[in-house]
């Protein structure tokens, strides 16, 4: 792993197009601005991590249950007076 | 040409190919699922299966967001409209969107923070990730 450091205002480039600048640094925040090109797309590290895990969860859930009666008695529960 | 693909779930299905689903980065966390099928589960519940092509062990159950949530909006970012093929214009009849659900432990949620929009016309589609950390990951489909 590389690790640098930057001052406020410069750029990190990796590769020939993606670029990261060093906006801000206030009180342990780092404020960036990401230039990439569309096709690479760019998340918050731990929010990309939760829809991963969420997209496997569902995938391995799919295989044991029966959604259709899930959907049914939920249904029912809501009917009921 | 029908192409047959060996599912666990429905057994041997015929998959026209011409009604493939193609994700260029596939799903989150599933890079390699690139081609889906969209099946509908049953004529009594609006659910639909997401059925990978690719790896034929892979589905996921998807549904019409306005289903369990009928406000729900998506904001798809002009990046994401070219690179499903959209580059004027996009007319209604011209997108789909799903959420994906999860059955797990034997509650129904709705996965509203990853949609799936779909260029209906081109058959190309992305799964979106929301930026706003308010939209659930696990929306609650008890009282839709």
């Amino acid at each position: 792993m590389l690790v640098l450091t930057r001052r406020v205002g410069e750029t990190i480039r990796i590769g020939d197009d993606v670029s990261i600048c060093i906006l801000d640094v206030q009180r342990g925040q780092v404020r960036v601005a990401i230039d990439a090109p569309r096709e690479i797309p760019v998340h918050r590290e731990e929010i990309y991590k939760a829809v991963q895990a969420e997209n496997q969860r569902a995938a391995d859930a799919a295989r044991s249950h029966d959604p259709a009666a899930l959907w049914k008695s939920n249904r029912r529960s809501e009917e009921k007076p | 040409m029908m192409n047959v693909v060996d599912t666990p779930r429905w057994g041997r299905i015929e998959v026209d190919p011409t009604k493939i689903i193609h994700f260029d980065t596939g799903m989150a966390g599933f890079p390699d699922c690139s081609d889906f099928v969209v099946m509908d589960h049953d004529r009594e519940t609006p659910l639909k299966w997401l059925q990978c092509v690719d790896r034929p062990e892979i589905s996921f159950v998807i549904i019409d967001p306005a289903q369990v949530m009928p406000a729900y909006t998506v904001d798809v970012p002009e990046p994401v409209m070219k690179m499903i093929g959209w580059n004027h214009e996009v007319r209604p009849e011209q997108v789909a969107v799903f959420v994906v659900l999860n059955c797990e432990g034997g509650n129904l949620t709705a996965n509203l923070r990853a949609p799936v929009v779909v260029n209906v016309q081109k058959r190309l589609a992305f799964q979106l990730i929301l930026d706003d950390p308010a939209i659930p990951l696990r929306h609650p489909i008890k009282h839709s």
